[in-house]
């Protein structure tokens, strides 16, 4: 079985705002590919897709970043950018992530100490 | 940032890992799937699952829904969610002859509640998450307890299980059972944040 993947031109380190190019490979090039961001973490997963192309042919693609946001590690949320190649009954084929920053570094996040998401609800006492 | 706190996305407890990881399993609430779709169409396909804050209720409809041969509307309100919105009112009147399932639709206002359970007769069946009965017949009722907390906490991380039993055991009893609440603790915990 022929493997099918995302290969890039350059590596994975992207600047905001500049063009991701690169080709599917694999016995049967169909579908699309996509360019989304996720969060992750404490909280509900957000997804934003910037950019898609259907795929034809040679399977190259050219897709353009957003300018935000950036790829950020922290304890309470990271986000991660990534590009997916989904075929026509819409499943995922392969998946690459990707940096997208100024730096070319994921943006570290400072731990928050006090967030207000630890705090306990608020119990009413009584007071005579 | 602290050497050993995990990052979020490395976090076995990250919202998306915990509801990837701990789909709903019938077999842990001593029942099957089978019991549960037999038990739906006896009910007419108009019934509720029950159970305090966390107990699993909406991870069961989740779960629900890919059991179904009919086609599902699904409808969320909240206590910041309280009336009916455009898309509400919009689903409802596409969702006729699907499925509806309603999450929290107790924490609609009295006359919108009852103009949704009214529209709800136009479904091919309805199924609600809430804290009380009020009316239907009970499809299943949610009531975790410590042992299932065990059990789940050893299928989201089964290497880290045994050093995190005492946290979940102590955080069980303050969060009164609430699963939501205990695997953001696990979270936090392992987040350094505890």
């Amino acid at each position: 079985m022929s493997i099918q993947s995302i290969e890039l031109e350059g590596d994975e380190c992207c600047q905001p705002g500049s063009t991701v190019r690169g080709r599917v490979v694999g016995s049967r090039i169909a579908g699309e590919v996509r360019l989304f961001w996720n969060t992750c973490g404490r909280g509900t997963e957000e997804v934003g897709v910037v950019d898609r192309q259907p795929l034809s042919g040679d399977g190259r693609f050219s897709l353009t970043l957003a300018e935000a946001p950036f790829t950020t590690q922290g304890t309470l949320v990271s986000i991660e950018w990534g590009i997916e190649w989904v075929d026509d009954s819409g499943d995922a084929v392969d998946r690459r992530e990707i940096v997208v920053s100024p730096s070319g570094r994921p943006i570290r996040l400072a731990r928050v100490d006090e967030p207000k998401s630890s705090k306990s609800k608020r119990v009413w006492k009584w007071t005579r | 940032m602290e050497m050993d706190a995990l990052n979020a996305r490395d976090n076995p407890f990250a919202t998306r890992r915990v509801e990837r990881c701990l789909v709903f399993d019938p077999t842990l609430v001593g029942t099957r799937w089978s019991d549960l779709l037999e038990r739906w169409d006896q009910l007419g396909r108009r019934a509720c699952v029950v159970g305090p804050h966390g107990a699993g209720k909406s991870t069961f409809l989740d779960a629900f829904v890919d059991r179904l041969d009919v086609p599902v509307v699904r409808f969320f309100f909240n206590r910041d969610k309280r009336c009916l919105s455009d898309d509400d009112l919009h689903k409802m009147e596409d969702g006729r002859g699907r499925i509806w399932m309603a999450d929290g639709d107790t924490h609609l206002g009295f006359s919108e509640r009852r103009r949704f359970h009214r529209a709800s007769r136009e479904a091919a069946g309805f199924l609600s998450a809430r804290h009380r009965t009020r009316g239907l017949p009970v499809l299943l009722r949610l009531k975790p307890d410590l042992a299932l907390a065990r059990v789940l906490l050893h299928r989201a991380h089964p290497e880290g299980a045994p050093s995190l039993e005492p946290l979940v055991v102590e955080a069980f009893r303050r969060r009164r059972g609430n699963l939501r609440h205990l695997w953001l603790d696990c979270y936090d915990h392992l987040a350094g944040r505890r």
